[in-house]
């Protein structure tokens, strides 16, 4: 029982591991491509 | 981009339910077997997981043939996340092979052609993504890492039939030999579908996140210009 128990819960916190990893990233990407997008429009603005 | 947006959220949603479905089939439907008892029920996670890890490597020789012939990064993306995804699957495949060989014949590992063979596309997949890492320009790691993703290729279809190629202890395809029972082999299917459903949206979200990742490399490379 605690072979099958133990396989269960390292199976399932990977995934959740891997879930909240790509949430974590997608975040975290999303705020750069925004705050890079504003610079480049800023800096477009100044050499105008 | 919304149509993007809601075919994943479809996705998770598909994925999740199969799972709920899964685990009620693991736990609770599937006969438990009489001779092994409650540890045979890691065969259900098990078998998908092996699964994964070959069609996760059967991806990253697709896209690394595709990379080296259209050079498109989409490819290289696309090839690199079914290497991330199919490393870890692999891994957990491997563990959980090793806590089920325990109650099954006493040894946490035992060097049989399937076991033998499965390790050595692990360290495939370590050999993918270490060639990748090191490389000293995104294209080099990219052309050396789908050079390792064909080569690397040659090791899947020996997995698949190394239990018909060499007899060992470790079973054969059980459910194609009739070693199941109905109920069983249904309980399987519903958990390699599952499975099969999450790998598939990782694989999504993941390709997804790598082209954001070369975007803003792209954005940076525009602030950085004449500054």
């Amino acid at each position: 029982m605690e072979y099958f128990l133990t396989a269960t819960a390292i199976i399932w916190a990977v995934v959740f591991g891997y879930v909240l990893f790509i949430i974590g990233r997608q975040r975290k990407l999303r705020q750069e491509i925004e705050s890079l997008k504003q610079l480049v429009a800023e800096k477009q603005k100044n050499t105008r | 981009m919304k149509g993007k947006e809601s075919f994943k959220t479809a996705g998770l949603v598909v994925a999740l339910l199969l799972f709920m479905w899964a685990l009620y089939m693991i736990f609770i439907f599937v006969p438990t077997e009489a001779t092994m008892g409650i540890s045979q029920r890691i065969f259900y996670f098990h078998v998908p997981l092996a699964w994964l890890g070959l069609l996760g490597y059967t991806l990253v020789f697709f896209g690394s043939i595709m990379y080296l012939w259209k050079r498109r990064s989409g490819w290289d993306n696309f090839s690199s996340s079914a290497a991330e995804l199919g490393f870890i699957f692999t891994t957990l495949f491997l563990i959980s092979g090793s806590l089920w060989a325990k109650p099954a014949w006493g040894v946490w590992w035992t060097w049989t052609p399937r076991l033998t063979t499965a390790l050595i596309l692990w360290f495939i997949y370590i050999a993918y993504l270490t060639v990748r890492f090191y490389a000293s320009e995104k294209q080099q790691g990219a052309r050396f890492g789908a050079v390792v993703g064909i080569v690397g290729f040659v090791d899947v279809p020996i997995i698949a039939i190394s239990t018909s190629l060499w007899r060992s202890e470790h079973p054969g395809a059980l459910v194609f030999q009739g070693g199941l029972t109905p109920e069983m082999t249904f309980g399987l299917m519903v958990s390699i579908a599952a499975f099969t459903v999450l790998f598939v949206y990782f694989l999504a979200i993941r390709t997804s996140l790598k082209q954001q990742e070369m975007e803003v490399e792209r954005l940076r490379e525009l602030v950085e210009q004449d500054q």
